[in-house]
């Protein structure tokens, strides 16, 4: 009978690790980005979330409704403290807001009265997750 | 004969013509009136409706000068304000508005308090240019009473000034 060696059965192994690797899909972090020229912000909820870096990095949008009247802020802090917020309370902005959740890529804009321009959510495969 | 017998009932003819058009020339200037405007009907409705919307801004304006001044005149407005109810319910026309029922005065009055409690409390952030940890709790607590409207003039307000790097936020502060 014939008996396998043990260093092809250990390339074996790694071979099959390096192949589940390969298949994890594509991941992609976006950390949080305040542009106060640019009056744009973007990042990942989870990215934020997951950072170390010494600030307290986040970004979000909270909706605030009421029988008559609704309206929302979005807000990102990047990892240099710089923060800018929008508000809204333009009904199709806020659906976009509401979308928001923990998986979201998150870009939000404003202009010089801080009312948000736009508002974009996203929910994709490759961001990270809260950990 | 036969030419004044056509005479008479010619000027009979004209006579009816005459009285027909004495008696029908009123109605038909009431009926060009009504037209100009709308049915009669829908006038009454649209102006009850005014009517109602103006007496409840009355009775808003009246309840806010009451809070601001500092005097507490609850008994004089809930006095009032059923009042001006009867009086255009009275009318029997549907009540379309009462389905949005106006807040009652101590909630107005509650709600105004809370505005100025908050108000002051950005006035004095912006003055000194900072946000800190404890003007978030004494904000969480002026705003969770206010009208949403009144939150959200006074959110756009910090946002200006954080947008502008006039108001610095210290960490784990927040107004929203």
């Amino acid at each position: 009978m014939m008996k396998l060696k043990p260093l092809p059965l250990a390339g074996v192994v790694v071979g099959l690790c390096a192949a589940g690797a390969a298949f994890a899909g594509t991941r992609s972090t976006l950390q949080v980005i305040v542009s106060p020229s640019g009056m744009y912000a973007m990042g990942d909820v989870g990215a934020a979330y997951n950072s170390t870096s010494n600030y307290n990095e986040y970004i979000g949008c909270a909706s605030n409704a009421s029988p008559g009247y609704s309206w929302g802020i979005c807000y990102a802090t990047d990892s240099e403290g710089v923060s800018r917020y929008c508000t809204t309370d333009s009904a199709d902005l806020l659906a976009s807001m509401r979308s928001v959740d923990a998986n979201t890529r998150l870009t939000f804009t404003w202009d010089g009265n801080g009312s948000c321009t736009t508002v974009s959510a996203g929910q994709y495969s490759f961001t990270d997750p809260k950990r | 004969m036969a030419t004044r017998e056509r005479l008479a009932w010619l000027l009979l003819a004209m006579a009816a013509a005459a009285l027909a058009a004495a008696v029908l020339s009123p109605a038909r200037e009431q009926r060009t009136e009504s037209s100009q405007l709308s049915p009669p009907h829908e006038n009454g409705a649209i102006g009850n409706q005014l009517t109602r919307i103006e007496n409840r801004l009355d009775r808003l304006e009246f309840t806010s000068r009451a809070a601001g001044s500092g005097t507490t005149s609850s008994a004089t407005i809930a006095a009032a304000a059923p009042g001006a109810n009867a009086d255009h319910s009275a009318a029997g026309t549907p009540e379309t508005l009462e389905s949005v029922a106006p807040p009652d005065p101590q909630t107005v009055t509650a709600m105004e308090q809370s505005r100025l409690a908050a108000s002051t409390l950005v006035n004095r952030a912006i003055q000194s240019g900072n946000w800190t940890r404890k003007d978030t709790e004494a904000w969480m607590v002026a705003s969770a009473g206010m009208r949403p409207e009144d939150r959200f003039a006074l959110v756009r307000r910090l946002v200006v000034e954080v947008n502008s790097d006039r108001l610095k936020l210290d960490p784990g502060a927040t107004f929203r």
